[in-house]
């Protein structure tokens, strides 16, 4: 201890601090005492000191030790407080002890002071501790409890049974109960009835340690209501507690419905209205599609391949649509009405008014939203509308022609009413003359008009010219003049009659049929398509643009006619052809399609088809044929590379010299097989029909076979592998199997190329089989030779270790002599047996089989 | 307990020849012989005695019964335990080594012809030493 002990000494005795000091130094550590002998002196020691430990007499003069831990324990409960007196006697002691003193030490005992003190300054040490730790635990509460209180979310603890440990605030202001109205009864009976069960469940599993959260069940608040909860909830198994915070969910499901209604709201919109509706999204992607739109658009769900058919709108449209959908598209907010054809089902193309509304950027919607309508009929109204106008126009101007008159010496005119009404004037305002004529004339054609009439005054020829007016009420019109000369007897022009005709109704339509012939040259041009028509009342024979061009014919010099087109036909194909026309000459049919081939003048070949149709007169014969001719030859040539590369593999399948099959990759069922797999099997390809793979193997290998057949999924999976097959009559044979995978006609098939090893097999048996014997015949002969080679050497040795007499005796020579001939006659017999395995080791498998 | 030496072989020159050398080279005096596996057997079947010991010079390649067969035969007699084998072949095959080792009886292989060195070596195998020393009826042969 640093600073030294603050000893607090109530004592009176010099004798007794002395001796107390003494130990107190012994105890080894610093101390001060302050010595104080009053109740007073003790009083304001205790405040101005706070000394670490008291230690007192008995008794004063005028204090006693139960006084001073009296007011002690009033002051500064916390300090240690021993009594140190002379003996007291049990009694007084007993009382000290169970008033609280720390300790009492007899004087006969003073050595015990010191560790009495320090067990005291020990304890102080801890209680003080043991308090700062108090104080904080109860302002962690104290917050805890301000936590609970002013969240808006009930936090609460509940026990096993569910009933309420601790309840914040808010209980009040969500369920209508005060926490002290809640706290000991079980918030399973605050349940909805309806959500008892499944509340108890999550309780439960919740018990067993699951978590849990966005757990919703409703309460039933003080005043009867339902209110809706969301629960996070956490059980505690060591405290026997569960944490749960319960929040009010009233405003997220009242702002869920409100979406979901409005949501519904938009739906049903969609659902109902006439109008086709269909969002889509930056990328062209349909998100949504009411079913009006589908009906609108005559497609089925299937049909729409989630996107814009941008592929059914007329070739015409299609600009607009795609010039519009992009205008849309880049700016937000944007919106644009279109008109135009969409191709339907059967029935042709249908007028569609589209509305298209950027609304990306509008977080409710965020999709281009489009509102279809069928417009066909009004379409189909307004055409037929401006086709009756025409025709009323016509009909006017059929009428619409005036004659007029030219002296010509003098060059006096004269003009009918007829022809005044197409000047829209009358003689007073504009006096028939050449000069007034000339002024009604539009003055771009005016120069030559001028021309032609010179040109007419100086050849005398009659003639035409057709030329614009420009009349005051009429506005622009179409005439055409036609005159004739009238002459003397000596030839001398007299006189010119004319005959002006508006022809304006008719020039719009001229000049509308010849922008139709464009676009359909156009479109004949594009898909190489040509038109002919054959008018047998007429006489006449009309070839399109196109036509020319497919058959390198020049319009300039060939003369439509079928003879014409004949001279074009591919000789081959000739005889066809002309059989057809004879055909349908006389028995006219409709919907007529056939194929040829013509020759270029360059020499080159094309393919077309031609499709006809007859119109037949009012007695059934033929009145007009036409019909249009299509160059595919681009197409033509491909299918034939197709056909002829398809011809090839079939014919490597069919002629290949080793037998190959196709088989049903699930039912092993032969879907194919080659020549040669009919040869080598002796299966008819009738019988090799009803047949699978497991027919042509002994019972034996079928099991080997299914678990390749079957373990084969993949398209990648070849196979190599040699198996035993069985033919028809019953051979059995070696067969080396390479399998790989193709589909056909979307069914998994399998490729099987079969070769048949068993004469391979045999062949190396029979090599076995030969080396075999070879070895066996060295192996013999070489002990046969060696045996008399053998007994020879051992004689010979014998008789250099024999004296020569026993050798005579013996008849050792006669022995080698007997073995030397043996010996040869074995060397001989050799020869001749290794002269007769000459044979070719085939020849002689063969011979053994 | 006597050891005795028994030539098998069917060829009567090389009969006479190793019945020459066991002479010559002390294996034996008196050698017994028998020109097949049968007889021999039949022999040993008849004579055997508790402390007979025998040295048997077997030839593999034999009519009637082999060489592999007498040794096959005698595996289950009385006297299986008494036999010392030497197998005597004209060429000595590695097949033949390989199956001799399923005997316990065969002591070695020697190679045809034989003669007095190897006839002697024969006498210091040690397999047959062994037997010797056991054996204090054992006539050491006298050149």
């Amino acid at each position: 201890m640093e600073k030294g002990i603050k000893i607090l000494l109530l004592e009176q005795d010099p004798d007794d601090i002395e001796l107390l000091e003494v130990h107190l130094k012994q105890g080894g550590w610093q101390f001060h005492t302050h010595l104080v002998q009053t109740r007073g002196e003790f009083e304001s020691a205790l405040a101005s000191l706070r000394p670490d430990i008291i230690l007192a007499t008995y008794s004063l003069p005028s204090f006693s030790a139960p006084e001073a831990f009296r007011l002690c324990q009033q002051i500064a409960p916390e300090i240690p407080f021993i009594v140190v007196s002379e003996s007291i006697g049990e009694e007084k002691a007993v009382e000290l002890i169970r008033m609280g003193v720390t300790d009492y030490i007899p004087r006969n005992n003073i050595a015990q002071v010191v560790p009495s003190i320090r067990r005291a300054l020990h304890e102080a040490v801890s209680r003080r501790q043991k308090r700062i730790t108090k104080i904080k635990l109860k302002r962690s509460e104290e917050q805890l409890r301000k936590i609970m209180d002013l969240s808006l979310d009930v936090i609460c603890t509940l026990d096993q049974e569910s009933r309420f440990i601790t309840l914040g605030a808010a209980s009040k202001s969500v369920w209508g109960y005060a926490p002290e109205e809640l706290i000991g009864t079980r918030s399973l009976d605050l349940v909805h009835p309806e959500d008892r069960e499944k509340t108890r469940q999550a309780m439960a599993d919740l018990l067993q340690g699951t978590d849990l959260t966005d757990f919703e069940n409703r309460h039933i608040r003080a005043d009867g209501r339902a209110v809706p909860l969301i629960w996070s909830a956490h059980w505690e198994a060591g405290e026997g507690l569960c944490y749960c915070i319960a929040r009010d969910a009233t405003p997220i499901k009242q702002a869920a419905e409100k979406v979901l209604r409005s949501e519904k709201r938009f739906r049903s919109l969609l659902q109902h209205s006439n109008d086709g509706l269909t969002l889509l999204d930056a990328g062209g992607q349909v998100i949504e599609r009411s079913p009006t739109a589908l009906k609108i658009l005559g497609l089925r769900e299937e049909e729409t391949w989630g996107r814009f058919r941008t592929d059914l709108v007329h070739p015409e449209d299609l600009g607009l649509v795609l010039r519009t959908c992009t205008r849309v598209r880049k700016k937000p907010l944007a919106s644009c009405t279109i008109e135009y054809r969409m191709r339907a089902k059967d029935t042709g193309y249908k007028w569609i008014e589209t509305t298209l509304h950027n609304l990306l950027e509008e977080p409710a919607v965020g999709a281009i939203v489009l509102n279809f309508r069928d417009i066909t009929r009004k379409k189909l109204d307004e055409i037929a509308l401006r086709e009756n106008e025409v025709r009323l126009r016509q009909a006017q101007a059929i009428g619409h022609f005036g004659f007029w008159e030219m002296n010509l010496p003098d060059k006096q005119q004269t003009w009918t009413p007829e022809l005044y009404q197409i000047y829209q004037s009358s003689p007073e305002e504009t006096p028939a003359s050449f000069e007034n004529f000339k002024s009604l004339i539009h003055p771009d054609d005016l120069p030559g008009v001028l021309k032609r009439f010179e040109e007419a005054e100086t050849s005398l020829e009659n003639g035409f010219v057709s030329f614009r007016l420009q009349t005051e009420r009429g506005g622009l019109r179409h005439v055409v003049s036609e005159w004739q000369f009238e002459k003397d007897e000596q030839g001398r022009p007299l006189r010119v009659i004319g005959i002006l005709q508006d022809v304006t109704a008719r020039r719009l339509d001229q000049i509308a049929l010849l922008q139709s012939e464009a676009r359909l040259k156009e479109a004949q041009a594009i898909g190489h398509i040509g038109s002919w028509e054959l008018n047998v009342t007429e006489g006449t024979v009309f070839w399109s643009e196109e036509l020319f061009r497919i058959l390198g014919a020049n319009p300039a010099v060939v003369q439509p006619s079928i003879e014409a087109f004949t001279t074009y036909i591919h000789p081959e194909d000739l005889a066809f052809f002309q059989s057809t026309m004879q055909q349908i000459l006389h028995e006219p049919k409709n919907e007529d399609y056939f194929s040829i081939r013509i020759v270029r003048p360059d020499g080159e070949t094309r393919y077309i088809n031609t499709s006809s149709q007859v119109e037949l007169d009012s007695q059934g014969r033929l009145a007009r044929y036409f019909g249009t001719l299509q160059d595919v030859t681009e197409v033509k040539l491909a299918e034939m590379a197709l056909e002829q590369s398809e011809q090839k593999y079939r014919n490597l399948f069919n002629f290949s010299p080793t037998p190959m099959w196709v088989y049903d990759a699930q039912t092993l069922a032969f879907l194919d097989v080659n020549q040669a797999a009919i040869r080598h099997y002796g299966y008819s390809k009738e019988e090799f029909a009803s047949m699978t793979l497991r027919d042509i193997r002994p019972k034996s290998e079928i099991p080997k076979m299914e678990q390749v057949a079957f373990s084969l999924k993949g398209a990648t999976d070849t196979f190599h592998g040699t198996f035993q097959h069985l033919t028809k009559a019953g051979e059995l044979i070696e067969v080396d199997i390479q399998s790989s995978s193709l589909l056909i006609e979307g069914r998994k098939a399998r490729l099987i190329i079969a070769n048949d090893i068993s004469e391979r097999v045999r062949y190396l048996q029979a090599i076995q089989t030969q080396n075999a014997r070879l070895k066996e015949i060295a192996w013999t002969q070489s002990h046969v030779v060696r045996a008399p080679l053998a007994r020879m050497m051992g004689f010979i040795d014998l008789l250099r270790q024999v004296p020569p007499e026993q050798s005579q005796e013996s008849n050792i020579l006669g022995f080698i002599q007997a073995s030397a001939r043996e010996l040869d006659a074995i060397i001989r017999d050799i020869v001749k047996k290794t002269e007769q395995i000459k044979d070719h080791p085939n020849q002689e498998a063969q011979s053994e089989k | 307990m006597s050891l005795q030496v028994i030539l098998v072989d069917d060829d009567d020159m090389v009969m006479y020849l190793h019945k020459m050398l066991a002479r010559l080279s002390g294996l034996a005096a008196n050698p017994v012989c028998f020109g097949d596996g049968k007889s021999t057997l039949a022999y040993l079947t008849a004579h055997h005695q508790a402390d007979s010991q025998y040295l048997v010079l077997l030839d593999i390649n034999m009519p009637e019964m082999n060489g592999w067969d007498f040794l096959q035969a005698v595996q289950h007699t009385r006297f299986a335990d008494a036999l010392l084998v030497i197998m005597v072949t004209s060429s000595i095959d590695e097949a033949d080594r390989e199956k001799a080792r399923e005997f316990r009886q065969v002591v070695t292989f020697l190679e045809k012809p034989l003669n007095v060195e190897t006839c002697r070596q024969i006498l210091h195998l040690p397999e047959l030493k062994a037997r010797m020393e056991n054996n204090t009826n054992f006539q050491s042969p006298s050149l």
